[in-house]
């Protein structure tokens, strides 16, 4: 894949674990977020991982949202979900 | 045509049953049957692609599987191969088009492609292809959902029907896929444009 300077990608194990924090870290006040990942995750790896995914998701904002030809929804057309 | 519809109505309900070999092979069928109908569709009409990718896929749908009746589950995993086969094809398209750029033209690209996506997305496509990759690597399920809902266009409930896990668990997956892949992107730009270039 060439010369890259992208951080040391997360083995698909810890990702279980990192998905299941963001997904909870989501559920709790922003403002709360660090302390509930200190009390959540003594892995720091992850924990650094989860912060990160955190965030892009702050900054992903309409990323993805929109279908890239549109729908091809088996129950006909309509508007995507997301 | 008339053999190849009997294959893919077996094909289908072996897919149904989750058989992966069913699938590999259904899909050069679907393949060519939306490339045939992709070019006369673009012959046809210029309006809105958005919708001739939808009437497209249904078409062909409707060609390729001539029961009375089938049921929700069976167009679900057929939509399900469809967005596979869709990627394939823009990106393939997106390919050729960068060739194109690059290379002075020697390579044409295929008429009954070249209105179905903007170029000018071409360079942004191989991008998020790549990085689907590299998600799908990590997580295949999570790779999977980004193509059913990205490229096949699908709902949460039908792509959680597809795949035979819960309408949350598809929230929560795509949420994080969307996350890794918005840093991913970020992350292999400054690559990217070398790749391509490297051909």
């Amino acid at each position: 894949m060439g010369i890259s300077n992208r951080v040391m990608a997360i083995s698909p194990e810890k990702w279980e674990t990192v998905k299941a924090l963001f997904d909870a870290a989501l559920e709790v006040e922003p403002s709360e977020r660090f302390v509930f990942l200190r009390e959540n995750c003594p892995d720091e790896e992850a924990r650094a991982e989860v912060e990160r995914l955190l965030d892009e998701h702050r900054q992903a904002g309409t990323f993805l949202s929109t279908p890239i030809l549109g729908n091809f929804s088996a129950k006909g057309s309509s508007p995507p979900q997301d | 045509m008339e053999r190849a519809t009997q294959d893919v109505t077996v094909l289908l309900a072996e897919v149904t049953k989750g058989d992966p070999k069913a699938a590999a092979e259904l899909i050069p069928l679907v393949y060519d049957e939306l490339r045939r109908l992709a070019g006369r569709y673009m012959r046809r009409e210029r309006a809105n692609h958005t919708l001739q990718a939808t009437a497209l896929v249904n078409e062909a749908y409707l060609k390729l599987v001539q029961h009375p009746s089938v049921d929700w589950q069976n167009r679900a995993h057929f939509f399900g191969i469809a967005a596979q086969v869709m990627r394939h094809i823009l990106v393939d398209h997106a390919r050729g088009h960068l060739r194109e750029k690059r290379g002075g033209g020697l390579e044409p690209v295929p008429l009954d492609e070249a209105l179905i996506f903007p170029p000018e997305q071409s360079h942004e496509l191989m991008k998020l292809d790549e990085s689907l990759d590299r998600l799908t690597a990590l997580d295949p399920r999570q790779g999977k959902i980004v193509e059913l809902r990205f490229f096949g266009g699908l709902t949460v409930e039908e792509t959680a029907e597809v795949l035979g896990i819960s309408p949350k668990t598809v929230k929560r997956d795509w949420s994080s896929a969307k996350a890794w892949l918005h840093g991913d992107l970020k992350q292999s730009h400054g690559n990217i444009a070398r790749e391509v270039g490297n051909g």
